[in-house]
């Protein structure tokens, strides 16, 4: 009891060594606190928005797993039809089949777009930004010329080839790239030809009203009448707004579309909504379908009883085959029935669903197919200043620690030095050199406890605005580093182009697509700012550095007056 | 019978120069000693050997018939010998009064009010309750003495060690000082053990004991009031 008595006493009466010590220890603890925060809502924020995620996700076809397969099996790879035909078998999952892997366990809902690339007819004509340049530039002649030979690639991809990267609503970036469907053809094809191979129109078929992502985060809106019903089969569809002001078309009025290499197979269309599209990154498409203005959106099922249609109308022509075969000879155009591109969502609740069903797929299918999702990968990527703020707080931890425990070590050094003489007063009396030793640690303790008090106190109100600032600057070096790629290469950084990279699917059997990798589709949403940062945790964590930090000083406090001889100390003193 | 017993003690620094040579005594309660010499004669080397504070090179000190390197060296100093020492050795830090009860608190003594104790015993050696409570260092070097001396008799050990007690203080508070030493020694039965080189002290008490340091390996005990031997040189 005594010694507690006279160490406060000690304290006390020696203020202003304690007073500078506890200011040293304070900044200490006040450092320590504002990075232990910043793990600690670095750790807060990965776990309460992991909780809150909600994963979509798909299956892809591992493009360099089947050009290894391919490599291996022996095909002559300077022949590319016989690749071609390697591809074309190791295309993604039919409907069928990833309808069967929804029903895992592990996958919490399953959704899924068919898409499909049409023309218009003169009543409905797709807004074109380079429609001005071809008609400046070119006479009407040209033009036609120009549509004949799009016309002509159209025939040699397909009329269910997907567009080239760009996503309208609701589609996460994926797909083939360019390259897998043969480099040369597209590189030898002029733009205006590129983009008009690819249609007018695309005509995106939804399953369920939980795939219509842009119209559940907000980004596109009802304008005028409504949105059809989930699974309809009636005939209905939304257009853009623009696309509506364009060729004059109101809600409830009709508009014809027709198969690209047969303008005889016509579908016609109400229109029940007209919906705005809020992202203006309309601008950056290449090629009318590309354009989301020239998106329509349906439900799936008119989608299916298009095709359907389609199908039955090949039927019923083919009897008139030997005539339409002349027809294709005048016109260069072999037509085709329509084929739709499906894309499968997997939605999973949390992140272990994902991991579980990550596992489950590569038990059935090996590593043929690979599970992405862009929400994964979006929500990693907004975690990074987090995370590179958090590396920087544990760095900068342990360098706090180290040479605030050194400042100690060397403080209490000179201090026990000095009060070399009260040790050796104490044990000439008979006090033992543990007691002695006990009394000074627990001096000790007692300013470096208080100090941590303050320090965390100090520590708990600057951490928030302090790692706000931080994460606010990370953010801004983050943004800085995207824009300068994008402004140098005119794309975003490769963790970032998912959308762009993605290819038409629609030529490997209309079903998966080629990717390789979630990639993030648009712009991250970094995490800029944390609410809270100093709980229970870190107020113990800080509470172990002080005990930490006493027991490291009184070390040497210990070691010192172990050594101590008290007849020496007072002989010396005399 | 003895409190205190030397038997044959030696103590060498090297091993080759011996401070003390097979010096035997003995000390008994109810009396004050007077150990005596020349200027490294081994005086406070013998006054810190009886404290425990040093240790033998060669024979035995027997307190109440028990060796005290058998025992724990702090328990004895707490407890058994009271030291005041030449330069007094107070904290500097705590009053005169907190310095004695920090004694109290060291000793197996149950002592219920220790401020009082501690109040009561400065005052016994002449210190007012104000000087009591001022830090040691704010009082004069003849007042320290005496707190030294409250200190060491605070914990009532039968035997009182001091080295050169009133070598700092004028005559009338040398005298004052003796006084308080042969109070204990005669009114409270203690065994006074006083480390001086000052004939005065020396004559006042009971028993005077003689280190010569020309004789490096002998000493020399002469009594005076209370003697049963003459001389003893070894």
């Amino acid at each position: 009891m005594y010694i507690f008595k006279n160490a406060f006493k000690n304290i006390s009466r020696s203020l202003g060594r304690n007073i500078l010590i506890g200011i040293i220890v304070t900044v200490i603890a006040a450092s320590c606190c504002v990075a232990l925060s910043i793990r600690k809502s670095s750790e807060n924020a990965r776990e309460s928005n992991m909780k809150n995620l909600n994963i979509t996700a798909h299956i892809n076809v591992d493009r360099a797993y089947v050009m290894e397969q391919i490599q291996s099996s022996g095909v002559d790879m300077s022949d590319r039809s016989a690749m071609q035909e390697v591809l074309k078998e190791a295309s993604g999952l039919s409907l069928d089949q990833m309808q069967e892997y929804a029903e895992s366990e592990y996958v919490s809902n399953f959704y899924y777009t068919n898409m499909l690339i049409l023309d218009g007819t003169d009543d409905l004509q797709p807004i074109d930004p380079n429609a001005e340049i071809s008609s400046e530039t070119d006479a009407d002649e040209d033009s036609e010329e120009a549509t004949e030979e799009a016309t002509t690639e159209a025939q040699q991809q397909g009329p269910g080839m997907g567009p080239d990267g760009q996503q309208g609503p609701g589609m996460e970036g994926q797909g083939m790239d360019g390259q897998m469907q043969g480099p040369g053809m597209q590189q030898q094809q002029d733009p205006v030809t590129m983009m008009a191979s690819q249609g007018d129109f695309k005509l995106t078929g939804y399953s369920a009203d939980a795939a219509m992502e842009d119209f559940n985060t907000g980004v596109s809106t009802i304008k005028e009448g409504s949105m059809f019903d989930e699974d309809t089969e009636d005939m209905v569809c939304v257009i853009s707004s623009e696309l509506a002001t364009y060729n004059n078309v109101s809600v409830g009025d009709k508009i014809t579309l027709h198969n690209i290499t047969d303008e005889d197979e016509t579908y016609e269309l109400e229109v029940v909504g007209i919906y705005k599209n809020n992202d203006s990154s309309s601008s950056m498409s290449t090629g009318n379908a590309n354009d989301p203005a020239n998106e329509i959106l349906t439900s799936s099922k008119v989608v299916d009883s298009m095709v359907a249609a389609s199908e039955d109308y090949e039927t019923a022509t083919a009897g008139d085959a030997e005539e339409e075969e002349e027809e294709t000879t005048t016109n260069g155009i072999e037509r085709q029935v329509l084929s739709a591109t499906t894309t499968g969502s997997y939605v999973f609740a949390d992140m272990d669903g994902y991991d579980n069903f990550e596992s489950y797929l590569k038990d059935k299918e090996g590593d043929k197919y690979v599970l992405t999702s862009s929400d994964v990968a979006s929500y990693e990527a907004s975690l990074v200043p987090l995370e590179n703020l958090k590396s920087f707080a544990t760095a900068f931890l342990w360098v706090i620690l180290a040479i605030g425990a050194i400042i100690l070590v060397v403080l209490n050094m000179f201090n026990i030095r000095e009060r070399k003489y009260e040790v050796g007063v104490l044990t000439a009396v008979g006090m033992h050199k543990g007691k002695v030793a006990l009394q000074f640690m627990l001096e000790i303790f007692i300013v470096t406890i208080f100090s941590i008090l303050i320090g965390t106190g100090i520590g708990a109100a600057t951490s928030v605005p302090i790692t706000n600032k931080l994460l606010e600057f990370q953010v801004q070096q983050q943004e800085s580093s995207s824009n300068q790629t994008q402004s140098n290469f005119g794309r975003q950084q490769s963790g970032q182009q998912g959308g762009q990279q993605g290819g038409p699917g629609g030529q490997m059997g209309g079903q998966g697509t080629f990717s390789k990798g979630g990639d993030v589709t648009g712009p991250v949403n970094y995490i800029d700012s944390v609410s809270y940062a100093v709980d229970g945790v870190v107020v113990l964590q800080m509470v172990g550095i002080g005990i930490l930090l006493s027991i490291i000083s009184s070390l040497i406090a210990i070691i010192f007056i172990m050594r101590y001889q008290p007849l020496k100390i007072l002989t010396e003193r005399d | 019978m003895s409190v205190l017993e030397l038997d044959k003690i030696s103590y060498t620094y090297d091993k080759k120069t011996y401070v003390l040579k097979d010096f035997s005594c003995k000390f008994e309660a109810g009396k004050v000693y007077a150990i005596v010499g020349k200027s490294g004669a081994g005086k406070t080397t013998l006054l810190s050997l009886l404290a425990g504070l040093d240790k033998l090179s060669d024979g035995k000190i027997l307190f109440e018939g028990k060796d005290i390197t058998k025992v724990d060296k702090y328990t004895y100093r707490s407890n058994d010998v009271g030291v005041v020492f030449q330069s007094y050795n107070l904290l500097p830090k705590f009053t005169a009064r907190e310095n004695v009860e920090l004694s109290i608190d060291l000793s197996k003594k149950k002592v219920k009010n220790k401020k009082g104790l501690a109040l009561e015993l400065l005052k016994k050696v002449g210190l007012s309750e104000e000087e009591a409570n001022r830090r040691v260092l704010k009082i004069s070097g003849g007042q320290q003495q005496r707190v030294a001396i409250a200190r060491a008799i605070a914990y009532e050990p039968k035997v009182v060690l001091a080295d050169e007690p009133t070598g700092n203080l004028d005559p009338e508070n040398q005298d004052a000082i003796m006084e308080i030493f042969k109070s204990l020694a005669h009114n409270d039965n203690k065994c006074v053990i006083i480390v001086t080189h000052s004939q005065d002290v020396a004559a006042q008490a009971d028993e005077v004991y003689e280190l010569k340091p020309n004789k490096s390996k002998s000493s020399k005990s002469k009594k005076k009031n209370h003697s049963e031997d003459e001389d003893d040189d070894e």
